[in-house]
């Protein structure tokens, strides 16, 4: 790394990035406080991930980004091994296949598998970057995305998968794909989902999910209809963010969270928990950080040196807006429930560790951006 | 406007580069990234509006559902209210019964196996279906109530208790309660006035849908018999709670109050335990000498009243019913000895059964003669064995010449009939009703039977559907037999055979039907002999045949009967009193009244049908035998009787008024009149008799 990158150091996203980290620490220990063996356990655990996280980044720094297109293929081919492995290794939890024991831990590979993905993708798209306006130019696309997607999909990770399609879609656009193209393969592709998920339950079409899974997708049209199970979560979130009113109930004063009525509140429903305790003043402050994140990281991409810079920032942007979008939205109640996390602020180590990579990724590209060739 | 939000993003167009296909590549490249802003402002927006609508207008709403899942009542059971006789003799209580249960709160955090095995090892050796896994599945059970205690065993010894209480601190959670079971205590060693108490039960589903506003809980109990169900309301008290705040497992967390329950209230009763006692007695000792001769005669019911107020002082039931069989399940012997058995036992039938009166109707037909002004007491009627009008009903002798005292002393058929006749069946109707026959007396018990007063009204109405289910039930078999011949004709002429036939069996049956209209919902002569002799269709409750005795004996005024003198609370501060409800002056002659009294006085006098009754008594009793027709299916006509005895006293000075019947007893004296003798005897003082010592030998009454 060359020190005179230093100066090109993107000092605002750190900060943003660092009051997230610390936002979420707060709530996580309002938010576990109740689930480990003793009130910190959890706290302990995810300020290890992120300094685990941190020196991972400045182990980032040190390599030029374009490394990682030099040796795209085999990243891919790494990536889709990782894959087989869980099918092979992983051990089932609540009837899905994701996690693999090493060591003491538990990793899961799909989440490292969305940055190969991006890491990969984008030096697919860079040289080809000119060809991609009809439809059959994109099948090439679509088929590299779909391989390690489908592996995922196997495990069931429906919430991993649809990130892979918004990555996926987020780089086309940045790769200047097609616009009106690729608005009309989203706006297919919502409507073919509805219609398949309309003729399942009018006719009984069959789809390739497990029926649990469908029924979590569509609740949220309506969670009464079956309030105590597939229904409860989003219920209980509801209840919690809406309790919360302006100022919140309180840090460490949420009933619906300190009384385990909200289920998987320290993980992928700890927004609610922010809205209850905090309330919307709590809520807003948390969004305007995340809108900061992804603006500067949107800003990177536009500064980076290369297109594929640009791409591989796109695509971490991507992932990160879908994260955002698709959990505090299944949170609320307007998105189905997907089991995706909300980065730096649930609790989860191979999530953080991603995080803290993508954080890596960006800052990396940031460094070298294209101002230093003069 | 893209542009604007792009300024955002920083100074990066400040035109750092100088290549000018890099500038070019970066222009189109920030066209493109215009889109993402619109996308992110969008999804952004999008949240920020939804987060708003929860946390600003939904708010409220969530705020109570949030309460809600975290607030759970915990019941605390509210004593019931004991009920007592006139003295504050106890008939009725709740006793405390220890239980064991292990509370959530208690043993969180605990050792909670230990707890379980040292539990099992204490309450083990008396139920040995208590074990640490049994209490482990107790706990499993109540899993979605967890804030509610856990019982482990109901109705611990005492030394359990002891045991349980002594190593308090090794069992953490572990709490013995004492909650309160329905009780009914013996009186001298007896059950007495078990269809008065009733019983509580759980509360049933429907019972819960009929008093959804009253708030009661599954499983609580609740009146369903007797003063138990009439006075539910006094005796219920109120139920107390204590709020705890729970998880969502409902595991309590914390409690917040507590409400202290309100004890039900007492009723001091009308009852006087010893009459009541000696009543029931009697009624068990009557009803063994009986079954000697008449095995059927198993069941029966007497009452005694107050004359001056209608305040009840004893009133019994038989087959009997002793309500502590009501506490907890019932056995299937005892539910069919209850409901099944014959006679069933779970009829108070001093109000639930309707009876013929016999003989002790004719006071009435007495006095309805006497308001005709058709009766001269001292003009005789000849009796020679029957009435001279048809159907010649029958009378019990031959009485020759009687006068209305020997009349009544000898209980004359003939004389009774004759004085019927002359009062017509609608003075008799008017009496009896004044006197409160065939309506509800008004007794505050559940499930009391109106009895029956025939007159023409009754008549026309039996009459007409009668008649009409007559015409139609034989319309329709002919034209079932009809269809069925001309299925089977063959020829044109066979056919019109039929329809020939049909023609003029339908006329035939119109022709009755319209005979049957004209004869049926007609009042006939013969109703009105067998009504003046208390036969016919009448039938009365016992407590209506003593109320109408009441209120001969005190000069007309006609009182609702009752049970209650006073409620009081648990402390014994007076709540309501209760005094006596007119509820008619009956528009009687004073002097007919007397009259018939005095008639009533011969019946006991030498000579009368129950003098043998009271001829020693201290006191001077009026009364009248009854020896009725069953009138139901299956019994032999000549030797099924109810015996039947009313009677008041003293005949100067009315105190009380007595009724009883004795189903299939044969003679009111013999049976029921046994039962007021014991009864009154208690009543003056007066020294008690052996009652097998006074039927007379061989001798037939009526």
């Amino acid at each position: 790394m060359d020190l005179k990158h230093v100066r090109n150091i993107d000092f605002t996203l750190i900060v943003v990035v660092g009051l997230l980290l610390a936002f979420g620490l707060v709530i996580l220990s309002s938010a576990s406080g109740n689930v480990g063996r003793e009130p910190l356990e959890y706290v302990r655990k995810q300020v290890f991930w992120i300094g685990a996280g941190t020196l991972v980044i400045a182990s980032i720094m040190f390599f030029r980004y374009q490394t990682a297109a030099r040796y795209a293929w085999h990243l891919y081919v790494f990536n889709i091994l990782i894959l087989l492995a869980v099918l092979v290794f992983a051990e089932p939890v609540k009837g899905a296949y994701r996690w693999i024991p090493i060591g003491g831990f538990q990793f899961q590979p799909s989440e490292f598998s969305k940055l190969l993905l991006i890491l990969t993708f984008a030096d697919f798209l860079a040289k080809r970057k000119d060809r991609l306006n009809t439809f059959k130019d994109l099948l090439p696309c679509f088929a590299f995305v779909a391989i390690p997607m489908a592996l995922i999909l196997k495990q069931p990770d429906l919430g991993t998968s649809l990130v892979f399609v918004a990555i996926m879609m987020g780089m086309l656009l940045a790769a200047g794909a097609n616009k009106r193209l690729l608005a009309v393969l989203c706006g297919g592709g919502l409507l073919v989902v509805a219609l398949a998920l309309y003729g399942h339950f009018a006719w009984h079409w069959p789809l390739p999910l497990k029926e649990y899974q469908i029924q979590r997708l569509i609740i949220f049209l309506d969670p009464d209809m079956d309030p105590m199970v597939s229904g409860y979560h989003i219920r209980q979130s509801l209840i919690a963010i809406g309790s919360g009113g302006l100022l919140g109930k309180g840090l460490y004063n949420g009933s619906q969270a300190q009384l385990n009525f909200l289920p998987e509140h320290h993980t992928d429903f700890i927004f609610s928990v922010v809205g209850e305790e905090l309330g919307f003043v709590g809520v807003a402050a948390l969004l305007c950080l995340f809108l900061i994140f992804i603006l500067r990281a949107l800003r990177i991409a536009l500064e980076a040196r290369d297109t594929y810079g640009t791409l591989i920032v796109v695509g971490v942007m991507s992932m990160f807006l879908f994260h955002i979008m698709i959990n505090i939205g299944m949170t609320a109640g307007i998105m189905p429930v997907t089991g995706i996390p909300l980065p730096f602020i649930s609790y989860g180590g191979s999530a953080m560790l991603t995080n803290m990579m993508s954080l890596g990724i960006l800052i990396n590209v940031s460094l070298r951006k294209q101002t230093i060739l003069f | 406007m893209t542009g604007k939000f792009f300024g955002l993003l920083g100074e990066y167009a400040n035109g750092l580069t100088t290549d000018p296909e890099a500038a070019k590549k970066r222009k189109e490249l920030e066209k493109t990234l215009r889109v993402f802003v619109v996308i992110i402002l969008l999804i952004f927006g999008g949240l920020f509006c939804r987060l708003g609508y929860l946390q600003f207008i939904a708010r409220e709403q969530y705020q109570t559902t949030s309460e809600e899942n975290r607030i759970k009542l915990l019941p605390i059971q509210a004593m019931r209210g004991d009920m007592a006789d006139k003295n504050g003799v106890v008939l009725a209580t709740s006793v405390p019964v220890y239980n064991a249960y292990i509370t959530y709160l208690g043993v969180k955090g605990g050792n909670i196996e230990l707890v379980k095995n040292k539990v099992a090892a204490i309450l083990g050796p008396n139920d040995p279906k208590i074990s640490p896994a049994y209490i482990q599945e107790q706990i499993d059970k109540s899993n979605f109530r967890l804030y509610e205690p856990i019982l482990i065993k109901s109705g611990l010894t005492e030394q359990e208790v002891a045991s349980l209480e002594e190593r308090r601190m090794e069992l953490p959670g572990v709490v013995v309660e004492k909650v309160p079971v329905r009780y009914y205590p013996p009186y001298e060693g007896n059950q007495i006035a078990g269809h008065l108490m009733g019983y509580v039960r759980e509360i049933s589903p429907e019972e819960m849908k009929r008093y959804a506003d009253e708030n009661y809980r599954l499983g609580e109990m609740i009146g369903k018999f007797g003063l138990e169900k009439g006075y539910e309301k006094y005796l219920r008290g109120q139920d107390g709670y204590q709020q705890v705040e729970v998880n969502n497992t409902n595991r309590p967390v914390r409690i917040f109050y507590n409400q202290n329950p309100v004890p039900g209230n007492r009723l001091v009763l009308t009852i006087d335990a010893q009459l009541q006692k000696c009543m029931e007695d009697s009624m068990d000792e009557t009803l063994k000498r009986l079954q000697k001769d008449l095995p059927k005669a198993q069941a029966g019911s007497a009452v005694l009243i107050n004359v001056r107020t209608g305040a009840i002082l004893a009133m019994v039931s038989r087959p009997i019913l002793n309500p502590n069989d009501f506490v907890g399940p019932l056995d299937q012997e005892t539910a069919d000895y209850y409901h099944r058995s014959n006679p069933p036992a779970h009829i108070n039938r001093a109000i639930q059964a309707a009876y013929p009166p016999g003989s002790t109707f004719k006071p009435i037909t007495a006095l309805a003669a006497l308001e005709a002004g058709k009766l001269n007491p001292r003009e005789t009627v000849t009796c020679t064995g029957a009435y001279w009008e048809k159907p010649y009903i029958k009378c019990w002798g031959v009485h020759g010449t009687v006068d209305f005292y020997k009349a009544m002393a000898t209980s004359c058929n003939v004389y009774f009939q004759e004085m019927g006749r002359r009062a017509t069946i609608d003075s008799i109707n008017r009496v009896a009703r004044e006197l409160g026959l065939g309506q509800e007396t008004g007794i505050s018990l559940p499930g009391e039977e109106e009895g029956l007063l025939p007159g023409r009204d009754w008549k026309r109405a039996w009459g007409n559907s009668y008649a009409n289910n007559r015409y139609k039930s034989r319309l329709q078999e002919l034209e079932k037999q009809t269809q069925e011949k001309l299925a089977a004709v063959v020829t044109e002429a066979e056919r019109e055979k039929v329809q020939k036939k049909d023609a003029e069996l339908r006329k035939i049956i119109e022709r009755d039907y319209q005979n049957d209209l004209k004869y049926w919902p007609t009042w006939q002569a013969y109703e009105t002999y067998n009504t003046s002799i208390g036969q016919g269709r009448n039938q009365y409750t016992v407590l209506q045949l003593a109320n109408y005795i009441a209120t001969l004996a005190n000069g007309g005024s006609r009182f609702q009967p009752y049970l209650v003198d006073r409620i009081e609370t648990a402390e014994g501060n007076l709540v309501q009193q209760f005094s006596p409800v007119l509820l008619n002056q009956a528009a009687l002659s004073a002097e007919n009244m007397a009259l018939v009294r005095r008639g009533m006085l011969a019946v006991t006098e030498p000579g009368g049908t129950a003098n043998y009754l009271f001829q020693d008594f201290p006191v001077k009793v009026a009364a009248k035998t009854g020896t009725a027709e069953t009138g139901r299916v299956g019994d032999v006509k000549d030797r099924d009787y109810h015996g039947i005895f009313v009677a008041f006293a003293p005949y100067d000075n009315p105190e009380v008024a007595f009724a009883g019947v004795v189903e299939y007893g044969y003679h009111g004296g013999s049976s029921a009149g046994m039962i007021a003798r014991a009864v009154l005897e208690q009543y003056f003082g007066a020294k008690k008799s052996e009652l097998t010592n006074l039927v007379p030998f061989g001798r037939v009454e009526e």
